[in-house]
């Protein structure tokens, strides 16, 4: 009895410190942003990593949601005779949630593994180490500029992953079920308002801050040679993913309320 | 080919991002914008049913306009609504809250009116309103209906529920099955007889109904008239037909005594006649000719020139006070613009010149005995009287300026809130110490709709008298002045 209890507090003691953690980190991230020097030439490259190659995938899921989307609300809509709102849901669904969080899924597996995979093995490789002998701040060399990274190029993903989804719900409902393409851009563009692109923005953000912070931090505390590496790839994966779907929910419930 | 640079990539994208960022927040916030446009009527509905602000509003199903807004007032909610401007509704409109589909899109249906009832404009209140049906309300009036019902059945229940009644009814429905087939064979023995009847009367009704229908108020006031008249008789009868009997008898007398005159002033008339239909004669020539028509329509055209010359011309006046650095002090000026035509204007004014005539006096100081100069400078009134042509933003004026010939030029910007001036005159050089035309050279602008501040350089040939100016000057149209001038001999228009 007294061995699972022990076993609870030690469970509780090791998710308090990495949650500390974090979040000190997240302290000395933006104490570290606000300092200069700039690491532009740095940020401009995890951009690149983070967003434009990250795109293709997204791009390729945004549209067949769209396009799975529109299929299945068309189905359900036309039993009680609703199907041109098609348009409007696929719109309102697409800004508001699908963008975001697909998106940030998805760069949480690609460029969220590959962040905690490299600097996991920076760190293994004892190049942290070698960067602080040499004066520079990991953190204000590594760190902040895939967190910038992330604020930026999340939202702006997610924007094309907007647009692109829609088109796909157009595909089917005009392509494939040959409804009017007037109606369907009609309904997209009457019934979508700013807030719901903007505040699905303002969730990608988090998403993207969120993904930056915890695949840096599972890189950057990784211990334990190559099998060290691989565990903190798995876990920055499921970590974000399981942050970016709880946060979800309390975000949307700010959001739009 | 050559490998894309990280930056040119990430910049790439970037430009796409914000190129759909825009492009969606035109899209979605173009709805918004419509918003100013139209004009705006109200209606009251004491159910709205959850209709919503930026709810459509359709005439026969298309739409036409927007809720604006959706208040209280008085515990009745009153919806604004902004229509297209080409929309025309009238006073007979009415307006009622529909919903398309079964997800209940509401919208609000309007029905256009007509014509004859008056157009609804911009501000005014929608008054046939089509309340949607309340389905509580409705289910509560069943439910009291449905109650009554149970107790009529209970007292039928109560009526007829003994074994007496029960046979007493057999029995009635027994004799009324026998009367009803008794019926049925008188009838169709009969059938032809009494379709025909029936058929006859059928059109009788019918026409005489139509014929009543179309003279209903013919019918109603002949009757009216026929009792009054009928009374009438009654009491003056026989003294009426004995008058009208003594009437015809004198009138015979007459026409029978004037027979020939009537004969021969028919005659003549028919003669007049005739030759006024030929043209002939004053009254002839009036009636057939076309130039008094056509002078008519002259001078009236005439009038309208004159009354719309009238109308374009335009006067202003100004007032304005300059500061002159050089010789310190200041000149006041008032024109009066006289404006026939848009591009056409003549400036009349007079101007209070500071250094207008000069003094000079000499004095010998003792001792040492040089010569000192003194001048004294004395306001002149002087005047200017200028012709300005507008070509576009610039115009040109000549004419007198400040007692001397002048020439001047305008640049008007701004919507003609700006002016930059340029003039120069004197060029004889008259003015005390000058070697070289006055030239000034400024601008203006109005800060209020008639206040202007000007500032310039003044006098730049002369540097006796070379300067800066600052001043101020309010100038506004006068209507009266203009009525003035239309009184005086004819504005000569084109």
């Amino acid at each position: 009895m007294i061995k699972y209890v022990e076993l609870l507090g030690k469970k509780i003691i090791v998710f308090s410190e990495e949650f500390g953690r974090i979040l000190l980190l997240l302290l000395s991230t933006f104490k570290q942003m606000m300092l200069p020097p700039f690491e532009i030439k740095n940020t401009v490259k995890q951009m690149l990593e983070i967003g434009v190659k990250s795109l293709p995938v997204v791009l390729v899921t945004a549209i067949f949601t769209g396009m799975v989307f529109a299929l299945q609300t068309y189905t359900g809509f036309k039993r009680f005779g609703a199907a041109d709102m098609v348009g409007t849901v696929v719109a309102l669904s697409m800004t508001r949630e699908l963008g975001p969080v697909l998106t940030g899924l998805i760069v949480a597996g690609r460029a969220g593994a590959a962040m905690a995979a490299e600097l996991g093995t920076m760190r293994v490789t004892e190049q942290i180490d070698a960067l602080e002998t040499l004066a520079t701040n990991p953190v204000k060399y590594l760190i902040v500029p895939r967190f910038i990274s992330g604020i930026f190029m999340l939202p702006a993903v997610t924007i094309v992953a907007d647009i692109i989804g829609i088109a796909g719900g157009y595909v089917v409902t005009v392509g494939l079920f040959k409804t009017s393409s007037v109606v369907y851009w009609k309904r997209t563009w009457d019934y979508l308002e700013m807030g719901d692109i903007y505040n699905g923005l303002i969730k990608a953000c988090f998403f993207g801050a969120a993904i930056a912070l915890i695949s840096s931090y599972k890189g950057f505390y990784t211990s334990g040679g190559a099998e060290g590496v691989g565990k903190a790839t798995t876990g920055a994966v499921v970590l974000s993913s399981m942050t970016i779907l709880i946060s979800d929910y309390f975000l949307s419930n700010w959001l739009f309320r | 080919m050559k490998e894309f640079s990280t930056e040119l990539k990430v910049g790439f994208f970037a430009l796409i991002v914000l190129a759909i960022l825009t492009f969606m927040t035109f899209k979605v916030g173009g709805l918004e914008w419509a918003k100013a446009k139209g004009y705006t009527l109200h209606a009251y509905f004491s159910n709205t049913a959850g209709l919503d602000e930026k709810t459509r509003v359709r005439i026969a199903g298309v739409d036409a306009g927007i809720v604006d807004s959706v208040r209280l007032s008085d515990g009745r909610a009153k919806v604004t609504l902004i229509m297209d401007p080409e929309v025309k509704i009238y006073r007979n409109a009415t307006a009622s809250i529909k919903a398309s589909g079964l997800l209940g899109d509401k919208y609000l249906a309007i029905s256009t009116g007509t014509p004859d009832a008056g157009l609804l404009k911009d501000g005014d209140t929608i008054n046939n309103v089509a309340e949607l049906v309340d389905f509580d309300a409705l289910a509560k009036n069943l439910s009291a209906v449905s109650e009554k019902f149970t107790i009529l059945a209970k007292s039928v229940n109560d009526v007829i529920g003994t074994d007496e009644a029960k046979d007493s009814l057999r029995q009635t429905i027994v004799n009324l099955r026998e009367i009803t087939s008794d019926l049925r064979q008188t009838i169709s023995v009969n059938d032809y007889k009494l379709r025909n009847a029936l058929d006859n009367i059928s059109d009788l009704t019918a026409s005489m109904s139509s014929l009543i229908e179309d003279n209903r108020e013919p019918i109603t006031s002949t009757i009216a008239n026929m009792k009054e008249f009928t009374g009438t008789l009654k009491t003056n009868g026989p003294e009426l037909v004995e008058n009208l009997n003594s009437a015809t008898r004198e009138l015979k007398a007459m026409v029978e005594e004037n027979r020939p005159v009537v004969k021969s002033a028919v005659t003549s008339m028919d003669k007049i006649v005739k030759q006024i239909d030929r043209g002939e004669g004053s009254l002839g020539k009036f009636v057939k000719d076309d130039r008094l028509y056509e002078s008519i329509n002259q001078a009236a055209e005439g009038v309208n020139r004159t009354i719309s010359a009238v109308d374009r011309f335009r006067t202003f006046l100004t007032f304005q006070a300059e500061y002159l650095t050089k010789p310190e002090d200041s000149k006041g000026a008032f024109y009066l613009t006289l404006q026939p035509r848009p591009d056409k204007y003549y400036i009349l004014g007079v101007v209070s010149d500071p250094v207008g005539s000069i003094k000079t006096k000499e004095t010998l100081t003792t001792p040492p005995g040089t010569l000192v100069t003194e001048e004294t400078y004395k306001d002149r009134v002087e005047f200017t009287a200028q012709f300005a042509k507008r070509f576009g933003n610039a115009a040109v004026r000549i004419g007198l300026t400040e007692n001397t010939f002048g020439i001047g030029g305008d640049y008007f910007f701004n919507d003609d809130r700006g002016r930059i001036t340029a003039d120069a005159w004197d060029f004889s050089n008259d003015e005390r110490h000058s070697k070289n035309p006055h030239v000034k050279v400024g601008v203006e602008h109005f800060i209020f709709r008639k206040i202007f501040l000007s500032a310039g350089a003044d006098n730049i040939f002369n540097s006796k008298w070379r300067g800066g100016y600052v001043g101020m000057g309010v100038r506004f149209e006068d209507e009266d002045i203009k009525y003035l001038f239309s009184t005086l001999p004819r504005i000569p228009t084109k």
